[in-house]
């Protein structure tokens, strides 16, 4: 029984970190349909930069808001000055974000230099939780509600505002958007600095567990993109959903099957692709 | 035969093809085996990019994933040559067939999709591929790969371990893989390609059942790919999970953007110019991924059409409007 | 051409003939790492330190100048065998000093000894002197079958009985894991476990772990992959019931600044201690920190160490390393007294060192260290275990 409270509780904390990273990945592929091949990029800057706010004043807050705000900023200048001169052209798009993937890795080597670094946790977080014999990293539990909290967020801004209300349209229909006086164009902005943000929070907030080092754009990045392919792209839900699921997948794979732990989460999507191919919750 | 250079005249094509070859068989006696290899690694990679450019310059169809074809062919030829000791003329027609294989299963998942999301796709399927052969230790040896894969054996005098004999080995698969492909793509097969590429609503409404088509496309582009595949096996007579990585589907991708799609010279090109690259510019500085990096925006920026594109835009300037 | 190849090698053949003492023309040597990309990180230190030890011969053995040639092997197998062929056939080296990506070691290894070039590679690949074995080919640094069995011999002398094992499901962890079982038994190994090389999340495989039926954890992983399952078994607090054991140079002293503090009483052993008291070690820590501003670590070491036999082996054939085999027949029995103590090349090439016992600390600054434990002396590839 504890076994699978504790496993199950692993796949939950892995997949809202995944949520983080894909939910921004889904946006802005939603509203652009950009395939953002620097969303790994803006995790592992993210991360950096939260780590040298940590070394620097040591607050974890001040971390989580300059790194996560920075790269919103990073993400903007980004559409608003390349990405938007290729509206609707994907592979301009790719060649670009697949660039700035190489450019910015390199980068973090240049500033950071090469070796793992392994951010501190918060410390009211430090410690186990313990109930009986059950045994569990409160920081990991922190994340699973943070990854709600920021999901509700998220879904009360979609359906809740008129930025939400304008976002909607934009996804639906892009030309009945500008016809009905939406600012199409900084709602484009908006949305991807948005997304940046999201995957640099990620970045920060997994920094804890997973550690920030070089290759990890890459690998998050892939996993970001079988989040939403599984979920559906361009849908909250289905990044919830596709974090959750892969997050647990991910942890039973490892469990039961450890010879076979990427596969576990390959081989679902490949079902989910012939079944369903926009996923769970994209519309087809 | 337009298709290989837009605008341009059979005949100056032939005299373009015929001094072309002549350099290309000439090129053992002036150059040392080293550059001799890298040439062997241009063309090789040239004939990778043609393949991508099939589905890409003529169909519209934006693979990320095409890498694995060219590692699929490399790893059933390696092993075959390495653990059975099979003959090229059956160890290079099984890499092509599991390549076109692959390519057909996976191409029934990814092309219900298109734009983007066909990117996206492609990559995702491309890392199963590459997760089977990082996974599988037992027969393909996992990140350290299979090292040792014999060279071909010939009933010729000469051995194909040497570089001359093994150029020219190359350089006939490559040439005939040209061929084949110069010859699809002014079949009518080739002007349906376009024809979808250009609008598939009319191809559909002309009463073309456009997904064969499309599939066709994608599983001949993946054969052509893993010829490349299988010479770049014997060149290098190793194979590792490397080969099938994103970061060479995105290269290749970039070969033939840079050279321009939907010209089979501009890809080649444009291959050529990233090998020389690569192996050039690493030398003199650390930050080539940076440079890469560069190039790859540089690319999107200003030479949407490639190379091509831009000698073809700079001859409209100069002959005037 | 090849009667143009011909006339070169007569003319060269005769130019050594003529000049019979050593010839003024530098000695190239080529120094292939990954200087880009995410393994950089060790291929760009480890070079620094192959020229801090010819620095520190002033860049002349036997009265001959020393040309170093960079090529940047990107992590890549294809390219580092490209590059390979460039410092061979382009460049005309003499002999190589080159990589520590086993994928490129692989890769390289029968290009090298078709060619008959001298190679001395820090590639802990365990072939590269058993399938792959060579007479041009030197390894010097611990095979993953030398590493792991001194590990488990040390925990099982510490009195461990019961054991689990987790490490990359690549070879050098595979192999680590044979050594393993062969030390304590198979029935001894409550389980064993083989995530993939870069798994961002290990606490599935980590809360399997049953505290009470081991007495330890051997874990068989570096580069990113060592401080992230440290802070994750950290995390789960196993380390206040398990100690960890690291397989190798799992504590290397470049990562030790980057690993979290509860990473102290961590063990390992291997053929590189940061704080030893000798004075050798003390001219290579000094001196890299001066010239780098950094602490070496054991990749450093193995590049500095490599460097120290090549030249040992220079000056033993008074320069003259155009005679390939007088040159790997002195490789092969050079002894240099480092900053670890004795080293030298068994009779299959491989590395033959000295292994110390470490336990991560926390040092006077502040900084973890790693503590020096019993000395292991002359611990030799065990070949006869693991042909």
């Amino acid at each position: 029984m504890m076994f699978w409270v504790i496993q199950t509780l692993n796949g939950i904390s892995f997949g809202m970190l995944l949520f983080l990273l894909a939910s921004g990945l889904s946006l802005i592929y939603g509203l652009m349909k950009i395939l953002n091949l620097t969303h790994g990029s803006f995790y592992l800057l993210g991360g950096y930069i939260g780590l040298a706010v940590v070394h620097l004043t040591g607050s974890l807050l001040l971390a989580v808001l300059v790194g996560s705000l920075s790269i919103a900023l990073l993400g903007a200048l980004m559409e608003r000055f390349l990405l938007r001169r290729f509206h609707l052209q994907e592979l301009p798009q790719t060649l670009l974000t697949f660039g700035f993937l190489f450019i910015f890795s390199d980068l973090a080597i240049v500033i950071w230099g090469g070796n793992p670094q392994t951010m501190p946790k918060p410390a009211m977080f430090s410690e186990s939780v313990q109930f009986g014999a059950f045994f569990y990293p409160s920081y990991r539990l922190f994340i699973i509600g943070f990854g709600f909290a920021i999901a509700g967020l998220l879904w009360w801004m979609q359906e809740g505002t008129r930025v939400g209300a304008m976002l909607r349209a934009g996804v639906d229909d892009e030309e009945t958007a500008r016809a009905l006086g939406i600012n199409v164009s900084l709602l484009f902005t908006m949305v991807f600095a948005l997304g940046a943000f999201l995957a640099a929070l990620g970045g920060v907030m997994g920094g804890p567990i997973m550690g920030v080092y070089p290759g990890a754009d890459f690998e998050v990045m892939l996993l970001g993109f079988v989040v939403v392919i599984i979920g559906g792209l361009g849908s909250l839900k289905g990044a919830l959903a596709g974090g959750l699921i892969v997050g647990l997948l991910d942890n039973f794979g490892k469990v039961f099957f450890p010879e076979f732990a990427l596969f576990t989460i390959f081989a679902p999507m490949a079902l989910i692709l012939a079944v369903r191919p926009a996923g769970l919750f994209g519309r087809e | 035969m337009t298709n290989l250079l837009p605008h341009m005249s059979g005949r100056k094509f032939a005299v373009i093809a015929l001094i072309g070859t002549a350099v290309l068989l000439a090129l053992p006696y002036f150059l040392p085996p080293y550059y001799l290899g890298l040439v062997i690694k241009m063309m090789i990679f040239a004939l990778f990019a043609m393949s991508l450019d099939l589905l890409l310059g003529y169909t519209g169809m934006a693979s990320l994933g095409h890498a694995a074809y060219f590692g699929m062919a490399a790893y059933v030829t390696g092993l075959l040559a390495l653990k059975l000791g099979w003959s090229v003329w059956l160890t290079l027609p099984a890499g092509i067939l599991m390549a076109a294989l692959t390519a057909l299963l996976l191409g029934l998942l990814a092309l219900r999709t298109r734009g983007s999301y066909f990117l996206m796709i492609t990559l995702a399927l491309s890392q199963v591929v590459w997760g089977i052969a990082f996974g599988w230790r037992s027969l393909t040896g996992g990140d350290d790969g299979l090292p040792e894969v014999p060279r071909p054996n010939l009933p010729l005098p000469w051995s194909m371990a040497d570089s001359t004999p093994f150029y020219y080995f190359v350089l006939f698969f490559v040439v005939v893989g040209t061929l084949l492909l110069v010859r699809i793509v002014s079949s009518p097969f080739g002007c349906a390609l376009r024809g979808i590429r250009e609008s598939e609503t009319r191809m559909l409404a002309l009463g073309y059942n456009v997904w064969r088509y499309k599939l066709a496309v994608f599983v001949l582009a993946a054969a052509f790919a893993g010829l490349a595949g299988c010479l770049y096996v014997f060149n290098n007579r190793f194979v590792s999970p490397d080969y099938i990585h994103v970061a060479r589907s995105a290269e290749v991708l970039l070969m033939v953007i840079l050279g321009g799609a939907g010209t089979l010279i501009g890809p080649a090109l444009g291959a050529a110019a990233i090998v020389l690259l690569e192996n050039i510019i690493s030398t003199y500085t650390e930050r080539w991924l940076m440079i890469l990096g560069f190039v790859y925006v540089l690319v999107a920026l200003f030479t949407p059409n490639g190379l091509t594109g831009l000698i073809e835009s700079l001859r409209k300037r100069r002959s005037g409007p | 051409m090849r009667s143009l190849i011909a006339v070169t090698v007569a003319l060269a053949a005769f130019g050594t003939l003529a000049k019979p003492a050593f010839s003024q023309e530098p000695i190239k040597i080529g120094v292939m790492f990954p200087y880009t990309g995410p393994i950089s990180a060790q291929g760009r230190p480890e070079r620094d330190a192959i020229k801090q030890a010819f620095d520190e011969e002033n860049n002349t053995i036997a009265g001959r100048k020393i040309e170093l040639l960079y090529e940047d092997s990107t992590g890549r197998p294809d390219t580092g065998l490209t590059k390979i062929k460039a410092l061979v056939e382009r460049d005309k080296v003499h002999l190589l000093l080159s990589e520590l990506v086993s994928s490129i070691g692989a890769a390289v290894a029968p290009y090298v000894n078709e060619q008959k070039m001298p190679w001395i590679s820090t590639v802990a690949l365990a072939s590269l002197t058993r399938a792959q074995k060579s007479p041009y080919i030197f390894r010097f640094v611990p095979s993953s079958y030398q590493y792991a069995t001194t590990a488990a011999e040390v925990a099982k002398k510490m009195g461990w009985k019961k054991v689990y094992f987790i490490g990359w499901n690549a070879p050098p962890s595979r192999e680590s894991y044979e050594a393993v079982k062969k030390v304590f038994g198979e029935e001894n190994v409550v389980d064993a476990m083989f995530p993939n090389v870069g798994t961002s999340d290990y606490a599935p495989y980590l809360t399997k772990m049953d505290t009470s039926k081991a007495d330890g954890v051997f874990t068989a992983m570096w580069g990113a992959d060592a401080p992230r399952i440290v802070q994750q078994y950290v995390e789960y607090g196993l380390n206040k019931k398990m100690p960890l054991f690291g397989i190798a140079s799992f504590t290397s002293e470049e990562l030790l600044g980057d690993m979290p503090a509860a990473s102290v009483g961590v063990l390992s052993a291997y053929t590189y201690c940061g704080t030893l008291d000798t004075a050798e070690n003390k001219k290579f820590v000094e001196g890299y920190q001066s010239r780098y501003k950094a602490v070496p670590g054991s990749y450093q070491y193995m590049g500095y160490m490599a460097a120290k036999m090549v030249i040992q082996a220079i000056k033993d054939i008074n320069g003259k390393v155009e005679d390939r085999e007088a040159f790997i027949a002195a490789l092969g029995k050079v002894k240099v007294k480092g900053p670890m103590g004795e080293t030298s090349f068994d009779e299959q090439h491989g590395m033959v060192a000295d292994f110390y016992v470490l336990t991560v600390e926390k040092g006077s600054n502040g900084q973890l260290q790693n503590r020096c434990g019993e000395r292991i002396p002359q611990v030799k590839d065990p070949y006869a275990s693991f042909p």
